[in-house]
């Protein structure tokens, strides 16, 4: 067998880190938005609107992500055909993101209402009756304690959609993942484990910084609340 | 809260506008004199038929074929486009992409949903790696009752076995797993752990070369003609592929790319090139 080279390995999947950088960002930005949207509705109790998104929350929940990604690539262009919408030409990083947001944005969503209902009741009663506006007690006294409790759920989210990115790959965005695959390919299956560990570094490596980065937030919020 | 809220705005306005250009590029690219074709490429890659260079530019004899066709068919432009092979049949059912090529055997579902190219563009040759020492395996008939390496349970070699298993009565004892290593797969035999392994023949070579264990070439069991795959709607298209591909097997230029990538005429009988055998082992 041939020796490994590693550096070489690596820097060829780092290649493609830009674009799993992108994947991310964007389905993360979009998927808070999609987030605080739906967890508002929730929380306010909306008439007709909470059925619909509990039902939604629900189907992301109990449905495999490969076959959402699905839904949105395949079914979803179809369905719009149907009102003579044509998506098809869209570019499949679109497909992507916006399969990655709806999912990432129900988790969010749900993530984010635990946040609020984190915050006890008591205290907006107690804002209310010195005379604070209810928009002025969410963003003094709610809103700060809510992000500050569910920074350890977000991490987990965050990670999470990291290592969803790596479903891109089946509908042909080639991404970190999709690199080890065709690397494997090339190679007729040989040497599999080196690429598999390389890889693997690659996304823990990511799942760190993105720790430490929300641990040091975390830290920082909680500093003026420690005894 | 505001000024985050502002930049979160422009960038989602940043990201539509990125993504809406990406589109609008590549509908101005097309000719309008030109029918655009979208062809699906496999990113299960399979040199030498289809695989990668260092900058991800697909490569290889399934895309000399189609440079030939570009040629042969100036009314189309064909564009390519990568997926995984499932989602790509997909795709091509979905009306997302026009035809499919990544050397595909004929399987009887999918040619219920699918159009095939009637001309093969190349041959694959499948065929069963025995341990150095055996000496009984030569067919698909030797393999009931033997021990087979796990293989993948979709694609054209699954269906060879499947399809034989359909006619025989003595049935081959299939196993399958995701994701099969082919090196592990040879090593196995080589071990005589299993008693064969089914897979091509340029397969077979490539990797034999690398890791050279103890094994030899049982027999070609078949010569399985390679289709590309249409959406259904595509029948002029199919036939102006056909006349395409049967010109070029007239000119010879198939015949060049099986010998500049094999070594070997793949259009040849299957007995001439099992008569060859010694000739297509690996030498170590």
């Amino acid at each position: 067998m041939q020796s490994v080279n590693w550096l070489d390995l690596l820097s060829q999947v780092l290649q493609q880190l830009p674009i799993t950088l992108l994947m991310i960002v964007t389905s993360l930005i979009f998927a808070l938005i999609l987030g605080f949207i739906l967890a508002i509705v929730r929380i306010r109790k909306i008439k007709i609107l909470t059925p619909i998104v509990r039902l939604y929350l629900s189907f992301i929940r109990s449905t495999p992500l490969l076959l959402q990604l699905f839904l949105v690539y395949f079914a979803l262009p179809q369905l719009l055909l149907l009102v003579h919408i044509d998506i098809n030409h869209f570019s499949r990083l679109f497909f992507v993101i916006l399969a990655f947001t709806l999912h990432t944005g129900a988790y969010l969503s749900e993530i984010i209402r635990a946040g609020y209902q984190s915050v006890d009741y008591r205290q907006i009663e107690a804002g209310l009756s010195i005379g604070l506006s209810y928009p002025r007690i969410l963003k003094e006294i709610v809103i700060p304690q809510a992000l500050r409790n569910s920074i350890p759920n977000l991490t987990t989210q965050i990670i999470e959609l990291v290592k969803d990115t790596s479903l891109a790959f089946t509908i042909g965005i080639i991404d970190m993942m999709g690199q080890v695959k065709l690397i494997i390919g090339n190679n007729y299956g040989l040497g599999m484990l080196e690429v598999y560990i390389v890889i693997s570094i690659v996304y823990w490596a990511i799942a760190l910084i993105i720790q430490g980065t929300l641990a040091l937030i975390d830290k920082r919020s909680q500093k003026p609340y420690r005894i | 809260m505001i000024i985050s809220k502002k930049r979160i705005f422009i960038l989602l306005c940043a990201t539509c506008m990125l993504l809406t250009a990406c589109h609008n590029n590549h509908r101005s690219n097309t000719n309008t004199h030109k029918k655009e074709v979208k062809v699906a490429l496999s990113a299960e890659v399979n040199p030498p038929y289809l695989y990668t260079n260092k900058k991800n530019e697909f490569i290889g004899l399934d895309m000399e074929y189609m440079k030939l066709l570009e040629h042969k068919l100036p009314q189309y432009d064909f564009k390519y486009e990568v997926g995984e092979e499932e989602s790509n049949l997909v795709g091509i059912g979905a009306g997302k992409f026009d035809m499919d090529i990544n050397w595909f055997f004929k399987t009887p579902e999918r040619e219920k949903q699918f159009l095939y190219q009637d001309v093969p563009y190349s041959y694959a040759l499948p065929m069963l790696v025995v341990n150095q020492n055996n000496k009984d395996i030569h067919s698909l008939d030797d393999l009931p009752g033997k021990k087979l390496t796990p293989m993948a349970p979709s694609g054209g070699l699954y269906s060879i076995l499947s399809e034989y298993n359909k006619h025989h009565n003595d049935k081959i004892d299939i196993d399958t797993i995701q994701e099969p290593s082919n090196g592990d797969n040879l090593k196995m035999v080589s071990q005589q752990r299993r008693d064969a392994m089914l897979l091509n023949w340029n397969t077979y070579q490539a990797i034999q070369s690398q890791v050279k264990e103890d094994v030899k070439i049982g027999g070609i069991v078949k010569k399985e003609p390679l289709h590309i795959v249409y959406n259904k709607k595509h029948d002029k298209l199919h036939d102006d592929i056909d006349r395409a591909t049967l010109e070029l097997k007239k000119e010879g230029k198939l015949q060049a790319l099986s010998e500049k990538y094999f070594d070997i005429n793949v259009f040849e009988d299957l007995n001439d090139i099992n008569s060859k055998k010694s000739q297509l082992e690996v030498q170590r």
